[in-house]
């Protein structure tokens, strides 16, 4: 399994640069017709990286970069903690 | 296809709460029941895949682009229950941390891209396995499954879009076609590569495709056929 999940990893940092990289533009359908209609989206909570930017630093690729890399480990690692913590709990019963 | 906070009407966030809350239930007791410690780095590792390919945006239609959900391969190796739980972290992280899907939308996001986009590629799997019982059968079952859980997840989007009016004023026939027409053709890329994870892991580790999955009785459980026609 150690092998699957470093291929694995190794494939989700080499999306997340192409992402970052060369398929970064993003106009949504949803973008597209919100656009036309004058439709504004609000947001009730504040993020701490909107659309997957370092605050400050819009325009840098080298840290959109870290961060979408840093971003798939993190994701990797919340969804270790949910796995985990759901066998654990079947574990109690 | 991630509905922002703003998009979708007080009623339309309330009604697909309380339907995604219901799978939630089941699929969280799901996936406690048919999880081992076998599945967690599985998990992790396709939730953070398909985390990292969401910010792949591909050229579709005028100018717009889309993006693969990852449901039809989080179903067909964890159950729809694990897609659904995958789904939800990977949905309500992109919602918390980086603004991408709404908070108030999120039951809505993971309807479409959790629950339709999972389920309905799944059923599609099982349907072509037990009929087909061949490689064959179950490789178009993927490829047709992947298509139509992403062609459908758009459309439930449209609906909910549609249903918003005034918030959102296209009315319920625009918001479907525009949603289903441009995002049919992402569908194809969706069911080229989940057929490609697919054959890649029969060939390395067929004994991931194995694992117990974490699906409703109702639906059943596929194995991977014996037979290759």
């Amino acid at each position: 399994m150690d092998k699957v999940v470093v291929v694995g990893i190794a494939v989700a940092a080499l999306f997340a640069t192409a992402g970052v990289l060369w398929l970064s533009t993003s106009m949504e359908t949803l973008d597209e017709i919100a656009e036309q209609l004058g439709a504004k989206e609000f947001s009730l909570w504040n993020p701490l990286f909107p659309d997957y930017t370092v605050p400050g630093h819009e325009e840098s690729v080298g840290s959109t970069l870290v961060l979408s890399l840093a971003s798939t480990v993190m994701v990797f690692g919340a969804a270790y903690l949910v796995g985990k913590l759901l066998i654990a709990k079947r574990g109690k019963r | 296809m991630h509905i922002p906070d703003g998009f979708l009407s007080l009623q339309v966030c309330a009604l697909t709460y309380a339907v995604t809350a219901l799978f939630w239930i089941f699929g969280f007791r799901g996936v406690r029941r048919a999880f081992d410690e076998r599945h967690v780095p599985l998990l992790s590792l396709f939730t953070a895949m398909f985390f990292a390919a969401q910010m792949m945006n591909y050229p579709v239609i005028g100018g717009t682009t889309a993006h693969l959900l990852g449901g039809p391969v989080l179903a067909l190796l964890l159950g729809p229950y694990g897609g659904l739980v995958s789904m939800t972290v990977i949905l309500l992280l992109q919602a918390l941390i980086f603004g991408d899907g709404g908070l108030s939308t999120l039951g809505a996001n993971v309807l479409n891209m959790g629950i339709v986009g999972v389920f309905i590629p799944y059923l599609t799997f099982v349907i072509f396995v037990k009929v087909t019982n061949s490689r064959r059968g179950l490789y178009a079952g993927v490829f047709i499954g992947s298509f139509l859980g992403d062609l459908l997840a758009a459309v439930s989007a449209g609906f909910q879009l549609g249903l918003s009016v005034p918030v959102f004023q296209y009315g319920i026939q625009l918001a479907v076609a525009a949603m289903a027409i441009h995002h049919s053709i992402i569908g194809i890329a969706e069911g080229v590569v989940t057929s490609t994870i697919m054959a890649v892991i029969a060939k390395s580790r067929p004994d991931l495709l194995a694992l117990p999955k974490a699906a409703p009785s109702l639906l059943g459980v596929w194995s991977y056929p014996s037979r290759g026609s």
